[in-house]
């Protein structure tokens, strides 16, 4: 009793490892393929690959498997991986102009230069449990797409498909903020000083890149939470949804070897733009911008981190979603999720210093009464 | 094309200490700032490891960065290298080192503990690397990072006295039980991590170097040996250890070492053992140091 | 812990002892500790400066090395580490020949309130480092010590350094914790460490 010899610690994890496959394993199924998670749990993998910070669709379906669905667990697997993944090349600044979009919403106007795109979207779907999709098999889902495609045009488009972007029209009105120039070299003279959050500790107040770099990694329900209390009343700024789009953007190097630039191949990712209250920095009341951008197909966190990115710009922090460090310092799901599971952990040289701190107090309480 | 890839990850394997050498040098530019100012907490890039935030990852990054081929290491939680956090620690330092490992306190050149330091008197030539959840001390009279650095810089400590004593007014003392803050070098207040009171005394004037790191917080802290490290108190209300008078250990008897309170279901009687595991071994073989850190003087 | 004989550096081992070597001194100021055995270049100052450089400096950080005239150093700890040179006044790390006077040190960053990590570390170069008293007769400096790291106090000594330098390494702290922290490097590889912590006196013997 109480000691507990260290093969039996390491037995202990070793078993409790093969139980975690038994409870995986042991309703008999057919073995989930990797490639199916890929894509049929599309959200979920977009999900891990934001949250693990890691834009890597096999190794995401890969990570849900071995979480068995745990999105947490699974971002956290990722990014652990990620952390032994050498750093070659930095990409260069990505256009999001040139997205090949597969949807595109402003919720600000009626019709928009290209046209709304109402794309993949269950928003005006009625959720009703769907029974059918319990008999779906093989050949009814290759019958639904060689019906789908029918008639479709499949090939690629012409030329670059690219549609400008709500925000700027109205900025060209002078309607809208200008992108604030980058307020100082910090570093005092290196040219590509764009903060990295994942080398650099984040000392608050946190600029802007770090803010953001911050929020495309973090955890959605937080991110959720804490933009919903702004938008209920726990601040104040009235977004309207300028753009949302979903698609494809091609990601560039700069050629190792000589000039030019390099293309690597194409990333999912969701932008949001929202527009919020008016303000009269430079004296001309403009509105105000808050940007938000993650891998994959994530509605709700593009436009959760948008709500966010403008929330923090507030000079004067009077609610939650304002202030910076409240917000960037619980976001993270690593880290959260972390700290939360580590009350699992014994605690009971702590409890037992408490435990003496509580005795001696009713001890002098007692003697007093 | 991705099986390849999962192929050749699969027989790949990691650097020497998991991390990276970018990452290793880092940790050790801040360690050696953090020697160089006593209790004073430096930022730095925390990494992701295979362990979640808030298991020792601070600790163990700095193990990593610390570690060499001829190290030996001894990784402990709750006093106990048996605790499965403990084993799952080691197992990764060892699966990508291959370095010794020890259980014993003594053949040790380096230990990570978690929540204790080991009873007997650690030596100059071993270091030992504190996990820690909370590295400021003052978070539990100011939320926000930005304002306690201020506080720091500006040596201004009331709000934490303030604490103290109103404790004192409400409770007839002071009722932290483990992280109990202390005075680093006449400069810093620091978090001593969340070992008992009983070990913070141990902190004072050792001969050992301390690192301390909190991963999911960012922040490294050190006491170089020889440091002077009070624990706060008042005239009147002196900093006490955990009291144990009266009680000993149920298998070795020690009545100077750190106690886990038991109940035994079979008997339905609450017992007592030693907290630090190695150090109730050696003294039923007979060979815990005789003068060690234990003390008896409660 | 010898280091082997060797030309040329590995990243990971050598990096990982001669940081534990400076850890150690850096805990224990006053304490000497030999980077014996790498040898890449035929300068002895050259060598140890690299040797250092190559465990602690990469391409986060800024160096400067005061008065290299043919800028070889500069240029090799540049490109074997991707430290990026700067003006003192930034510098993360400082490299500089103690024997002469050195006074662009008091330029040095010495950190802020909320960050005096942020202080730069000085690497100096001095003929010898002491922990016994030399021969009367030699041109020597007899520093006191104390502070965190040392059981009470602590005299050493040291050969061919420049006055003025010991000026500055008394001075630097007066705002501690403010200030800079001094790897002192000697002829034998020795190296020793004066943190910012540490209180220094000294005493020149002629």
């Amino acid at each position: 009793m109480g000691y507990v010899a260290v093969k039996g610690g390491v037995e202990a994890i070793e078993n409790a490892e093969e139980l975690l496959k038994y409870f995986r394993l042991k309703g008999g199924s057919k073995p989930i393929e990797v490639k199916q998670i890929q894509d049929q749990l599309r959200l979920a993998v977009d999900k891990v690959m934001g949250e693990g910070s890691l834009y890597a669709p096999y190794y995401a379906a890969l990570a849900l498997k071995q979480a068995e669905g745990d999105t947490i667990e699974a971002s956290f697997i990722l990014r652990a991986y990620r952390s032994t993944v050498p750093r070659n090349h930095y990409s260069l600044p990505v256009d999001t102009t040139e997205m090949h979009i597969i949807r595109r919403i402003s919720a600000a106007f009626k019709d928009i230069p290209g046209g709304q795109v109402l794309g993949p979207t269950r928003d005006y779907t009625q959720r009703l449990l769907d029974f059918e999709l319990a008999e779906e098999d093989e050949e009814r889902a290759a019958c639904f797409l060689a019906g789908f495609l029918e008639g479709l045009e499949t090939g690629a488009p012409e030329g670059p498909v690219t549609f400008s972007k709500v925000i700027d029209l109205l900025r060209e009105e002078g309607l809208v903020e200008e992108f604030q120039a980058k307020q100082q070299d910090k570093t005092g003279g290196r040219e590509d000083s764009v903060m990295d959050i994942t080398r650099e500790t984040t000392t608050f107040p946190c600029p802007r890149e770090g803010r953001l770099q911050a929020m495309a990694r973090g955890e959605i329900g937080g991110m959720l939470a804490i933009a919903y209390s702004s938008m209920r009343g726990y601040g104040d700024i009235h977004p309207t949804l300028g753009e949302l789009r979903v698609g494809y953007v091609p990601l560039k190097i700069p050629h190792p070897r000589g000039t030019g630039e390099l293309y690597l191949g194409r990333v999912l990712v969701t932008e949001a733009e929202v527009i919020a209250r008016f303000a009269d920095e430079d004296g001309t009341p403009k509105f105000t911008v808050g940007y938000g951008l993650c891998f994959g197909h994530n509605e709700l966190k593009a436009v959760s981190m948008a709500i966010l990115d403008r929330t923090m710009s507030a000079v004067e922090p009077q609610m939650p979603a304002e202030d910076q460090e409240f917000v960037l310092s619980h976001i993270d799901g690593i880290e959260s999720s972390g700290f939360a599971a580590h009350w699992k952990l014994p605690h009971y040289v702590t409890f037992q210093s408490d435990l003496d701190r509580l005795r001696s107090t009713q001890k002098r309480k007692g003697e007093k009464n | 094309m991705i099986k390849q890839i999962v192929d050749s990850r699969k027989d790949k394997g990691y650097n020497f200490a998991f991390i990276d050498e970018q990452a290793k040098r880092e940790i050790r530019r801040k360690t050696l700032k953090a020697v160089a100012i006593p209790g004073y907490q430096v930022p730095f890039g925390s990494r992701e490891l295979p362990i979640a935030r808030g298991w020792g990852t601070g600790g163990l990054q700095i193990t990593l960065s610390l570690l060499g081929p001829d190290d030996v290491l001894k990784v402990i939680d709750q006093g106990c290298d048996g605790s499965v956090n403990a084993v799952n620690l080691r197992n990764l330092v060892v699966e990508t080192t291959k370095i010794a490992t020890t259980l014993d306190t003594e053949e040790a050149t380096i230990i990570q503990t978690r929540h204790r330091i080991p009873e007997e008197k650690m030596t100059g030539g071993q270091i030992l690397v504190l996990q820690v959840p909370y590295p400021e001390a003052l978070r539990i009279v100011e939320p926000s990072e930005a304002k306690t650095r201020v506080m720091h810089a500006e040596m201004d400590y009331s709000k934490l006295w303030v604490y103290l004593y109103e404790d004192i007014v409400r409770w007839g003392g002071i009722t932290i039980g483990a992280r109990y803050p202390a005075m680093v070098n006449k400069r810093y207040i620091m978090d001593p991590s969340p070992i008992p009171r009983w070990d913070v005394p141990k902190l004072h004037m050792a001969d050992t170097l301390y690192l301390f790191g909190a991963g999911r917080e960012k922040r490294i802290y050190a006491i170089p040996p020889h440091t002077e490290v009070i624990p706060l108190e008042f005239e009147d209300h002196k900093f006490r250890v955990e009291d144990f008078s009266g009680l000993s250990c149920g298998r070795c008897g020690s009545t100077s070492s750190f106690l886990d309170e038991i109940f035994d279901d079979s008997s339905g009687q609450k017992t007592y053992l030693c907290s630090d595991t190695n150090y109730c071994d050696r003294r039923l073989t007979g060979l815990a140091q005789r003068k060690g850190n234990a003390r008896n003087d409660r | 812990m010898n280091l082997s004989v060797r030309g040329d550096f590995d990243p990971v081992f050598d990096a990982q002892k001669i940081f534990r070597l400076i850890l150690d001194c850096m805990a224990r100021p006053g304490k000497i500790n030999y980077l014996l055995g790498i040898h890449v270049f035929a300068e002895k100052e050259d060598n140890s400066f690299y040797l250092i450089a190559r465990t602690l400096l990469d391409n986060e950080i800024y160096f400067v090395c005061l008065d290299d005239e043919t800028d070889s150093l500069t240029r090799e700890i540049s490109l074997s580490t991707g430290a990026i040179q700067a003006v003192v006044e930034q510098a993360d790390f400082i490299f500089c020949d103690g024997r002469k006077e050195q006074a662009d040190l008091y330029l040095a960053k010495p950190g802020t309130p909320d960050s005096p990590d942020q202080g730069a570390t000085v690497i100096m170069y001095v003929d010898g480092l002491l922990i016994e008293k030399p021969d009367v007769g030699e041109g020597y400096a007899t520093i006191g010590l104390s502070g965190p790291g040392i059981d009470g106090k602590k005299e050493i000594w040291i050969a061919g350094i420049h006055h003025d330098n010991l000026h500055w390494l008394a001075l630097q702290n007066r705002d501690y914790p403010l200030g800079t922290d001094t790897i002192l490097v000697d002829l034998e590889g020795g190296i020793m460490c004066i943190p910012r912590s540490s209180s220094v006196t000294w005493e020149v013997n002629r």
